[in-house]
């Protein structure tokens, strides 16, 4: 329908110029002057076949009027300058005392003027914008609450609230909204707190639009807006207060314990929970001391902190967790916890407790040696005495062991020596003798080889029949006054020598006492083989003793 | 040993009225009890850890530790005492020096018995070390590895029994110093 009736509007406005031969064409150049936009209209106008020009300068501070010469002549330009900036500062003028100070404004409000210390307030910063008033942008200066502890409530910017002030409509639109803990005594002051606002308002009439419409100007107006200043009375908690008051103030308060189990064995861990629920300044509350049984080892708690921003305070829960390890067997009570709080609103300490709670600690595992933590909890105590010892006695021991030590140890070492020099001796005649038998016998028979060179015959026997002698006398111990060859025979059978050995020995012996008195024809062969004959003897006899 | 049983048996009482004395709260007084069996020529590690704690109670930690030290020579097995020490050096900011891993083993080692145990062990040894020599002689047996070992094993508890015997000698002898009474 509206389709047809935009159609049928453009036939009319058609057929109207055709009637009254009237047109125009209008075009816009936009330049930048002076870093300034400008927009120069030239519409051409052709009524009744006259034409005519026509300038018009949108924007109008400091035009260059010489780059425009095509459109308006130079003078025309300059005072139209003119004319437009007196319009300008007109304007401006009618805009600033148009201007209502109730059109915008901001406001802090609280809740309470008077409290006590620990005590909650909500602050709340509001503005109020009237219909109508457009707000382009804010800037919002953050206020310092100097003496109190500032919690934020999350709040909706989108959210609007109407309100009627003097018969005027107001959009209020909440800004910050905050719960603020009192720390401090006396007159805190809640400072001024500003807000740049940038104001639309309306300016020049552009053009009309298609429709007629009147299009205006957009003037932005920055203004600042401030609150005044708040003064928050803080007083003083009533005296005495309570032994266990830490702090609280909440007009609802109560405490809760849980515990997971009443039963446990020895180094085996609990849990206890104590769990604190209210409104007010709960979130500041800090663990305290509890008077646990000294045979349990309990660790700091863990701190779980539940609590939210209310509208006027904080609320929710707090729960401190105990991890409790008994290291002793027994029953064991943990005593009940009592809680004092100040409620505001009665102006009186309110004491809470809970109940105590019974624990059976059954024995468990035996805990390590080494651990160290186990004595934690010890108690100095003594402990009973066993025995005495001598302390004179302990200090002669100190000062001569060592010096007893080295005597011993010299003493096993000194018999040692004696005794082995002792056993040499002993051994010395017969065993040495026996040792040292070959060497002789071997140095007598080289002797015997120096005869056989110098041709010496008779000291060669007598260096065979010695060395032959010798020898057997020395290997098996007999003195000289015994040698004979019943004990060559007697000897050699004892010590398993076999009796070819045996009768070639004593043939050797005989050898050499025939050949002292045999003729000297043949000396030398004879000599060089009874030389060979008894070294041979000699090496048997050895090699046969050293076999048994 | 007549006079020596007398005294054993006055200061068994001494070391009850310290005892009670101490449940009392009267520390002082306590350590003047147990410092009398001392002087009487007699001690125990039991007498030392309790002047241990005494000296504890009163904050006089460098007595305490050194009491509880004197015990712990008596009778290495009092768990108890080293837990203590390790409580005052934290208290008196004394650090614990890292020891190299020889150290730490040769300390175990000697940690094992108490010195009375250690000297034992070096006269047993000893006694060894005759009778394989006496069998040796006896038997004509060789035994010369058996000698030379047990050789070097009394060296080494010697050099073990010695060293503990000076550190014991060290504790017992020394003071407290001034500085230390001082820097309490």
């Amino acid at each position: 329908m509206t389709k047809y009736l935009f159609i049928f509007l453009i036939i009319c406005v058609n057929l109207n110029a055709q009637f009254n031969s009237y047109s125009e064409s209008s075009s816009t150049i936009f330049k930048v002057i002076n870093g300034k936009k400008v927009s120069i209209t030239t519409t051409e106008i052709n009524e009744n076949g006259k034409k005519s020009k026509k300038c018009v300068i949108n924007n109008y501070i400091d035009i260059d009027c010489e780059t425009i010469d095509n459109c308006i002549k130079k003078n025309d330009c300059n005072d139209l300058i003119k004319t437009l900036d007196l319009e300008e500062k007109k304007l401006k003028n009618h805009n600033i005392k148009n201007k209502n100070d109730s059109d915008v404004f901001i406001k802090l409000s609280i809740n309470k003027n008077e409290i006590y210390i620990g005590e909650q307030i909500s602050c709340i910063s509001e503005i109020y914008i009237k219909d109508g008033v457009n707000i382009n942008n804010t800037n919002i200066e953050p206020i310092s609450f100097e003496g109190f502890w500032e919690d934020e409530v999350k709040i909706d910017t989108k959210k609007r609230n109407r309100k009627i002030i003097n018969n005027k409509n107001y959009t209020v639109i909440k800004y910050k909204h905050s719960i603020l803990t009192s720390q401090k005594i006396g007159n805190l002051v809640i400072p001024n707190s500003s807000m740049k606002v940038e104001l639309i308002q309306k300016g020049r009439l552009l053009y009309t639009d298609f429709f007629g419409r009147p299009q205006y100007e957009n003037i932005l107006v920055e203004e600042t807006l401030s609150t005044s200043k708040k003064e928050v009375k803080v007083k003083k908690l009533p005296d005495p207060k309570p032994k266990n008051f830490y702090g609280t103030v909440s007009e609802k308060f109560s405490i809760e314990t849980e515990i997971d189990r009443n039963e446990t064995k020895t180094s085996e861990a609990i849990s206890l929970k104590i769990k604190f629920r209210g409104k007010g300044n709960i979130n500041m509350l800090q663990p305290f001391k509890i008077d646990f049984p000294d045979e349990f080892e309990v660790f700091d708690p863990i701190i779980t902190d539940k609590t939210y921003v209310g509208n006027t305070s904080t609320n929710g829960s707090k729960v401190f967790e105990y991890v409790i390890i008994p290291r002793q067997k027994g029953q064991y009570t943990i005593p009940s916890i009592s809680f004092s709080y100040f409620n505001p609103k009665l102006e009186k300490y309110i004491d809470i407790e809970n109940k105590s709670i019974e624990i059976n600690v059954l024995k468990g595992k035996q805990y390590v040696d080494t651990d160290t933590t186990q004595y934690s909890l010890q108690k100095l105590e003594l402990i009973p005495n066993s025995k005495f010892n001598n302390i004179s006695f302990r200090k002669k021991i100190y000062k001569y062991y060592s010096i007893v030590f080295w005597i011993f140890i010299s003493l096993v070492f000194l018999t040692k020596f004696i005794v082995f020099i002792l056993s040499k001796r002993v051994i010395d005649t017969a065993k040495k003798r026996k040792e040292k038998s070959n060497k002789i016998a071997i140095k007598r028979l080289k002797n015997a080889q120096k005869c056989i060179k110098n041709n010496d015959f008779d000291m060669f026997f007598e260096e065979i029949e010695k060395s032959i002698w010798g020898y057997f006398a020395d290997k098996f111990n007999i003195e000289s006054s015994n040698l004979s060859k019943e004990n060559i025979d007697f000897y050699f059978t004892k010590n398993l020598i076999n009796d070819r050995l045996k009768n070639q020995f004593i043939v050797l012996l005989q050898d050499c006492e025939f050949a002292r008195y045999a003729p000297k024809s043949n000396h030398n062969k004879k000599m060089q083989e009874i030389l060979n004959q008894s070294k041979e003897i000699i090496i048997e006899v050895e090699s046969n003793l050293k076999k048994n | 040993m007549i006079i020596f049983h007398l005294t054993t048996y006055s200061s068994d009482k001494i070391f009850e009225t310290a005892d009670s004395l101490f449940q009392k709260n009267e520390y002082e007084l306590a350590i003047n009890y147990y410092n009398k069996i001392l002087e009487n020529n007699l001690e125990s590690s039991e007498v030392y850890y309790n002047l241990g704690i005494c000296y504890f109670k009163i904050k006089e930690y460098r007595n305490s530790k050194k009491n509880f030290q004197k015990s712990l020579i008596l009778n290495p097995k009092i768990k108890l005492s080293e837990h203590w020490i390790t409580q005052i050096n934290k208290k008196i900011n004394e650090k614990n020096i890292p020891q190299m891993f020889y150290v730490k083993w040769i300390n175990f080692i000697v940690n094992m018995f108490d010195t009375f145990t250690w000297i034992l062990i070096s006269f047993i040894l000893i006694l060894c070390l005759v009778i394989t020599i006496t069998f040796k002689y006896l038997f004509n047996k060789k035994v010369n590895t058996i000698v030379i070992t047990l050789l070097l094993l009394n060296l080494i508890v010697f050099y073990f029994t010695n060293n503990k015997i000076e550190n014991n000698k060290k504790i017992f002898e020394s003071q407290v110093s001034l500085s230390d009474i001082i820097y309490q």
